[in-house]
């Protein structure tokens, strides 16, 4: 859908700047009450969802030109979603669609942010969002015995993703996950140099096709192997797969599961054991697109008519996506089968979660306010008084790594895939 | 009016480059709002000078200053929520106070709090509750500015009833003078504390803002004291469930109800009986159709309760109000609710038997407003208050039957506002014996029809209220733009006019505080 298909819920948006809080029912400590890092690290009202509405607006009325302020106040944001889950108590409007789709009209017109073109100039020719060779997507696997399924066959794909395949200090984590799986029997193996990016952060830039294409390669490339499950331990992916790709219209049979799901699912099968003790007292980072961005896309056709004299309804109704469907528990039940691991919660979890930083092309294009937003989580871990904060997804990682000398929060950071290992 | 590079460079100095800002992309979001469509029939009002965000006293003050010497209008706002806050006719300089946002003191044993203005009242809630206290909560909802609605715009809300509205619970405040001057309210003036905001003197209390508040055309607030009323319950509220509807746990000691009255008269005397007996934390009269809207979790789940309710029922009047009682204790509780019992009995009161999840909503609306929001805005876009009146509690009654009568019936008729049951009302009773009462229309800000179909109803509003003999359609109405409700009140309120803009004149000698939403300095 364009822009313009939401311009009646542009002038609908009432500046009433919900959607830089979480919602008020949930705020239980008044130094964690924000959700958008975009609004509280810029501070002016264009660098919040409510903004973007305007400036959309105010971009299709002819009254604005896209000029490079314009693109900072759409691209300093990290499309976490947050907004969205705030308006959408309150309201019947899609301001985040409203932000995918002003992105999807920039890169259309050629309003391209520099940094980025880097990226999906690379992108286009490796098929990953890490500037790097192709050829070398598998190392990371090096040595251990997986099937590669483009010659063999396995019921369950691995996919690593680029931030795992490329960044060498996260290999041993996205081994052990492979690790872990092999370990309790499962028939799984990966693609290797022949896997290729989802096509889900190049999306959030707003390059479209990008994800048409690779959304068509990768279930043509499940069907060919034959896969019925495929696992990911990038929360990026997972959501592109499962959300993203259902989106674009894209059908396939494959069940889709993110790491913490399937370990959850072994667990309980006891294929799985959590037995040595992990002393530690953590709390756990709700990736977003895990979390309320992972939440199921709903088709929909129909129209929007007026009822009861203007109340506005969905003819057919509709189901509102309020982020609550996301994959919450999984994760929180393997770290409480953790033995001797001490699980505490932050101010802002689940679906109104703060966001790690990275996502939307800020960890590429603004490095340092991605860095200043995972500082502030940080933060907020040591608040609550855990001494490690453990996330789902490595760009969240790799961002909580990279901000960890911006801030005197003193919090370890792991994935949940490096304690399972541990606790085993 | 314009911005020299002077003028833009001395903003510039005063704040540094980063919380200045003139680029037309960003300046676009300070002007629009919801009901602009109504005052200029789009939705983005003139274009502002600048945008500037100051940290603390002394660059408000120098912004003010600098306006002042280079002839700018100014205002200031908080989130910016309300018409008032960042629309005029002329551009200006709004000055967004987010950066202004601590909670400078609770003060537990003499029950007050100081705040800067972009404090919200979630906020101000979160905090005072651990010490057993809460403020006045705006029908706005939690994210207003506790400042804002104190010192600067009217202040009703559900607990006014146990807390009275804004304008009573104004203690000290720091005022930046329309000129740019400072003064020091009440008892922060010689020194003595935030506690009092009269004395010594003549109290300026009526000056800064009178009953209704100078929606920023009196100068800038940067702290102000506000009072501080027991909490019963617990020191944090106990969510539950999920969005969009989260529900609350219901403390212990707290009960809501939704009652149902047979008639006006009934519904006068079970709020005079409420008034008399002192026992309700929150009151608030609420048109079905707003309590449904609060209740669903979008419009589609509304609807389809509704489509099947037979129209003549749909438009069968309903005089329904929500009630939350509160204690310190079971055995207090006890009493309240035997004491509410009888008032029922005494008024005819049913008790309509909502579930936990739907009860759970009703508390969390009474004590922090939440919920209003998405009354006013959700089912068609966006909405209005017109008539508004602040009387007693039969004479606003009384209001609400004739606009139903003379403006509304005919609007709501013509389909191009939302249906609700007859009299679209939200009203809340002081402790005092006064009430205030709005009327409210929703409307669709993205169709023509409807946006000018509620102008009407708007300009209506001001007259009607005048000929009603039943006060002056502006006092908490911030669409009062450029003064139309009070030239439409003119003859009956000539002095009253004459003086405020005496005071206007007296304060502000060049004219620099905009005032679209308060009084021109010019006399008729
Ligand atoms: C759905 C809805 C329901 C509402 N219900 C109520 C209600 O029940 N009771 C009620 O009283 N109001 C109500 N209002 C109006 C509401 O009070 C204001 O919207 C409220 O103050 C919002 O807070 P804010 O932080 O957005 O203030 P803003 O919109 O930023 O400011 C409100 C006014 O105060 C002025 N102002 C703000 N800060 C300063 C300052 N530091 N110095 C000088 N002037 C300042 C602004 O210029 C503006 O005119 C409602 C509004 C809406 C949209
Ligand atoms: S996007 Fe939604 S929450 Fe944000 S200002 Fe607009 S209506 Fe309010
Ligand atoms: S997506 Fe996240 S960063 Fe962007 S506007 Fe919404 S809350 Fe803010």
């Amino acid at each position: 859908m364009a822009l313009d298909t939401y311009e009646e819920d542009m002038l609908r948006c009432t500046r009433c700047s919900y959607c830089k809080w979480i919602p008020h029912q949930v705020m239980s400590d008044s130094h964690f009450l924000t959700v958008c890092p975009s609004i509280d690290r810029y501070n002016f009202h264009g660098w919040s969802a409510g903004g973007r509405q305007i400036a959309a607006l105010s971009l299709l009325k002819g009254r604005t030109n896209v000029g490079e302020k314009f693109l900072d106040m759409i691209y300093q944001c990290q499309m976490c979603g947050g907004c969205d889950v705030s308006c959408k108590i309150e309201r019947d409007l899609e301001p985040y669609e409203v932000m995918q789709q002003l992105r999807i009209m920039c890169i259309e017109r050629g309003d391209i942010i520099p940094e980025h073109l880097l990226f999906i100039d690379g992108l286009k020719k490796e098929d990953n969002m890490m500037m790097e060779s192709k050829e070398k997507r598998g190392d990371w696997a090096e040595g251990l015995n997986v099937k590669v399924l483009t010659k063999e066959h396995a019921d369950v794909l691995f996919h690593a993703g680029c931030r795992y395949s490329f960044d060498h200090e996260l290999w041993s984590t996205c081994r052990s996950a492979l690790t872990i799986l092999l370990n309790a029997g499962v028939d799984i193996g990966i693609l290797g140099k022949e896997e290729t990016c989802c096509g889900g952060r190049s999306y959030e830039m707003g390059y479209a096709s990008e994800l048409m294409k690779y959304a068509e390669h990768n279930t043509d490339t499940w069907k060919a192997a034959g896969v019925k499950t495929v696992v990911t331990p990038c929360a990026d992916c997972y959501q592109a797969f499962k959300v993203l790709y259902s989106k674009t219209g894209q059908k396939h049979a494959v069940e889709v599961l993110h790491i913490t799901e399937f370990i959850d699912r072994l667990m309980k099968e006891g294929k799985i054991r959590l037995t040595k003790r992990v002393p530690l007292t953590v709390t756990y980072h709700d990736p977003c697109h895990l979390g309320r961005l992972a939440e199921p896309w709903v088709h929909w056709e129909g129209k929007k008519v007026k009822v009861n004299g203007q109340m506005v309804v969905h003819d057919p109704p509709k189901k509102k996506r309020c982020g609550a469907n996301g994959v919450y528990e999984a994760p929180r039940d393997i770290l409480r089968k953790i033995p001797g691991l001490n699980f505490v919660e932050m101010h802002r979890i689940r679906e109104y979660a703060w966001c790690c930083g990275a996502g939307g092309g800020v960890k590429e294009a603004y490095p340092d306010f991605a860095e200043w937003t995972a500082a502030r989580r940080l933060e907020e871990a040591a608040v609550v008084g855990a001494k490690a904060l453990v996330s789902a997804c490595p760009w969240c990682k790799r961002n909580f790594i990279d901000a960890t000398p911006n801030t005197d929060a003193r919090v370890e950071v792991y994935d949940i895939i490096e304690l399972v290992e541990q606790a085993i | 009016m314009s911005l020299s590079k002077e003028a833009y460079r001395a903003l510039e100095d005063i704040v540094g480059p980063e919380y200045v800002t003139q680029e037309p992309e960003i300046l676009d979001t300070y002007c629009f709002v919801w009901a602009n469509e109504l005052i200029f029939g789009e939705k983005f009002s003139p274009r502002p000078l600048a945008v500037v965000l100051p940290e603390t006293v002394e660059e408000v003050q120098a912004i003010v200053r600098a306006c002042n010497r280079f002839g700018i209008r100014y205002r200031a706002h908080a989130t910016g929520f309300e018409t008032s806050a960042i629309t005029s006719s002329e551009p200006f300089l709004p000055i967004d106070m987010r950066r202004m946002n601590r909670v400078v003191e609770i003060d537990r044993t003499n029950r007050f709090a100081v705040v800067e203005p972009y404090v919200s009242q979630a906020r101000l809630f979160l905090e005072t509750m651990k010490v057993g206290l809460r403020p006045n909560m705006l029908g706005a909802g939690p994210s207003a500015s506790v400042l804002a609605g104190t010192a600067a715009h009217f202040g009703s809300g559900p607990t006014n009833i146990s807390t009275d509205f804004g304008g009573r619970n104004l203690l000290g405040a720091e005022w930046v003078l329309p000129n740019g001057d400072i003064l020091r309210l009440g008892s922060l003036g010689t020194g003595a504390g935030w506690i009092n905001g009269d004395g010594p003197g003549p109290s300026l209390r009526g000056v800064l803002r009178g009953y209704g508040g100078a929606n920023g055309g009196m100068g800038i607030f940067t702290k102000v004291a506000t009072k501080l009323y027991p909490w019963y319950g617990p020191p944090k509220l106990q969510p539950k469930g999920v969005p969009p509807t989260y529900g609350m746990v219901i403390p212990e000691n707290f009960s809501v109800y939704c009652v149902i009255l047979p008639g006006r008269d009934k519904m006068n005397d079970f709020f005079h009986l409420l008034i008399e007996e002192s026992i309700a934390f929150s009151i608030q009269r609420l048109n079905p159709a707003l309590g449904a809207i609060l209740a669903t979790e979008s419009n589609d789940e509304l609807w389809e309760l509704m489509k099947n309710i037979p129209e003549e029922q749909r438009r069968a009047p309903v005089f329904s109000a929500i009630v939350l009682l509160d204690a310190s204790s079971a055995r207090e509780m006890e009493y309240k609710e035997k004491c509410f019992q009888m008032i029922l009995e005494q008024t005819d009161g049913t008790v309509f038997p909502f579930d936990d999840h739907i009860q759970g909503l009703l508390f969390n609306n009474s004590v922090t407003g939440q919920g209003m929001t998405r009354a006013a805005f959700r089912s068609t876009g966006s909405f209005i208050i017109s008539p508004v009146g602040d009387e007693a509690v039969d004479a606003l009654t009384t209001l609400t039957e004739l606009s139903e009568k003379e403006i509304v019936k005919e609007a709501r008729d013509s389909g191009q506002i939302m249906e609700t049951a007859p009299e679209p009302v939200w009203g809340v009773v002081y402790g005092d014996g006064g009430a205030h009462v709005e009327v409210i229309t929703m409307y669709d800000p993205a169709d023509r029809a409807s946006c000018k179909k509620t102008s009407e109803l708007l300009e209506k509003g001001d007259k009607k209220i005048v000929e009603w003999g039943l006060g002056i359609n502006s006092l908490e109405n911030a669409l009062s733009f450029n003064e139309s409700a009070l030239k439409a009140a003119l003859p009956q309120s000539r002095d009253f006019v004459k003086w405020i803009k005496k005071i206007k004149r007296a304060f502000d000698p060049n004219n620099a505080a905009d005032s679209a939403f308060y009084v021109s300095p010019e006399d008729y």
